[in-house]
């Protein structure tokens, strides 16, 4: 691993984490922590797994981050400056699409169309089949065309 | 909706610009800390090969080991060298001749009778003397009774049946003789239309009444029985009926008394065994031939008288 792909890997893992925990700095900390974790047990580096190893690794933590959030933090940090960008309305409308989402489905998505993880990755960090897997994300991907579809009409 | 779908796939695709990105400085700081140690996660794999050629090579060796070990030990099992025993063998050869009596090779006969399948009787004829005279018969030899020639010749039509009694009683003694020395005593208590020579009469023809003389005196010489007294009667009194017995009795009345007879070779070949069927057969032309000679004897001595 080079400091390209570990550059590259810590962006994604950053949005990754963002999008669990709506926070910039709880978000960076889940990052540093997750590379610190992975660094930490030198049986994970080398197997070709390392990105699904990281990932794993971060999920927990943000699991972990969020009970640990504050109920109070939560209204403030729903609003994205980023999500806001009134050049490209469309992907706005995208992004308040996964947002209304559950947190267990706009993981998935995240890990697919932000992170770039295969299907089958994403099976590995989840712990379900592929088949499964991806018949989650048909599914989910369906339903987010369908409200799409509704709020570009309107 | 295609171009709606092909639109959401692209805004898919650029998700991850709608996602901040992380702080530089932070970033920076943290990978220039960041051990990057090139050599140890190419060591780790090695390690771990290693460690999996020990776990999983071993045992798989092991394994591999003790099944060949036991399929040596099978193939010896299986294919080792028994000491040959020697086994004597005995071949016997059972050659099976069958020799006829001598009473069969003597008096085999020509096949005289006729064919039954020629002579099928007719049930509605209503000719059953020869019933009556099965049931008249004695069984044990076989003889002529005085009861059953009259009862024959009632049926021809011949000028000569008054004077019968005394040719009756003549030739009856000879067929008696011939009969009981031909025939078997067990096979007569089986069968009793065996023994009627009324019955066999028909089988040879009035025409050769000289031939069946011959013949039958030619059978009694080798049986040497009475039957050289039937001899010189069939051959004197056989030319002398040759013209007459041939014109005055119809071949049409003797007819039905050769299908009778034919059907008693035939039953009688289906009741008995084989070894007493050829002897029977040929007792029974004795016995035919005989009485044949018997009733051409009466038939003379009525014309002569």
């Amino acid at each position: 691993m080079d400091k390209t792909e570990l550059k590259s890997l810590y962006e994604k893992l950053f949005q990754y984490c963002y999008s669990r925990l709506s926070d910039r700095d709880r978000a960076e900390d889940a990052v540093q922590e997750t590379f610190l974790r992975f660094l930490e047990h030198p049986e994970y580096q080398g197997s070709g797994k390392e990105q699904q190893y990281l990932y794993t690794i971060a999920r927990n933590l943000c699991i972990d981050a969020y009970r640990r959030r504050p109920h109070e933090e939560l209204a403030e940090d729903v609003i994205d400056e980023s999500a806001q960008d009134p050049s490209h309305p469309d992907r706005m409308l995208l992004r308040a699409i996964l947002d209304s989402l559950p947190e267990d489905e706009r993981e998935l998505i995240v890990l697919r169309y932000v992170s770039g993880l295969s299907v089958r990755e994403i099976a590995a960090i989840s712990g379900v089949s592929w088949f499964a897997m991806n018949r989650r994300i048909r599914r989910i991907l369906g339903k987010m065309r369908e409200q799409f579809g509704k709020e570009e009409s309107v | 909706m295609s171009k709606q779908s092909r639109n959401m796939d692209d805004l898919l695709q650029e998700l991850g610009k709608t996602f901040p990105t992380p702080d530089p400085k932070r970033e920076q700081e943290f990978l220039d800390n960041y051990p990057l140690n090139e050599e140890t996660p190419r060591l780790v794999p090695m390690q771990q090969a290693g460690r999996r050629r020990l776990v999983y090579g071993l045992p798989a060796a092991a394994m591999a080991i003790l099944m060949l070990a036991g399929g040596i030990g099978v193939w010896r099992s299986t294919h080792s060298r028994i000491p040959a025993v020697p086994v004597e063998t005995t071949t016997v050869t059972v050659i099976e001749t069958t020799v006829p009596a001598e009473s069969v090779l003597k008096t085999e006969p020509e096949p005289s009778y006729a064919d039954p399948t020629e002579a099928v009787p007719d049930p509605t004829a209503g000719t059953d003397a020869p019933e009556a005279e099965h049931r008249t018969e004695p069984a044990t030899t076989g003889t002529t009774t005085m009861q059953q020639i009259p009862a024959r010749t009632e049926t021809m039509p011949t000028n000569g049946a008054e004077t019968l009694p005394e040719a009756v009683t003549e030739t009856q003694d000879a067929a008696t003789r011939t009969t009981t020395n031909t025939i078997p005593p067990d096979h007569t208590k089986k069968d009793d239309t065996a023994q009627s020579p009324t019955e066999r009469e028909p089988v040879v023809p009035v025409e050769n009444t000289e031939t069946t003389a011959v013949q039958t005196a030619e059978t009694a010489a080798t049986e040497k029985t009475a039957a050289s007294t039937v001899h010189t009667h069939a051959t004197t009194t056989a030319a002398q009926i040759q013209t007459t017995a041939a014109d005055e009795v119809p071949s049409q009345t003797r007819v039905p008394e050769l299908t009778t007879d034919a059907t008693w070779i035939w039953t009688s070949t289906t009741y008995d065994p084989w070894p007493w069927e050829f002897t029977e057969y040929t007792s029974i032309e004795t016995t035919t031939t005989t009485i044949t000679t018997e009733e051409t004897e009466e038939t003379t001595d009525s014309l002569s008288s």
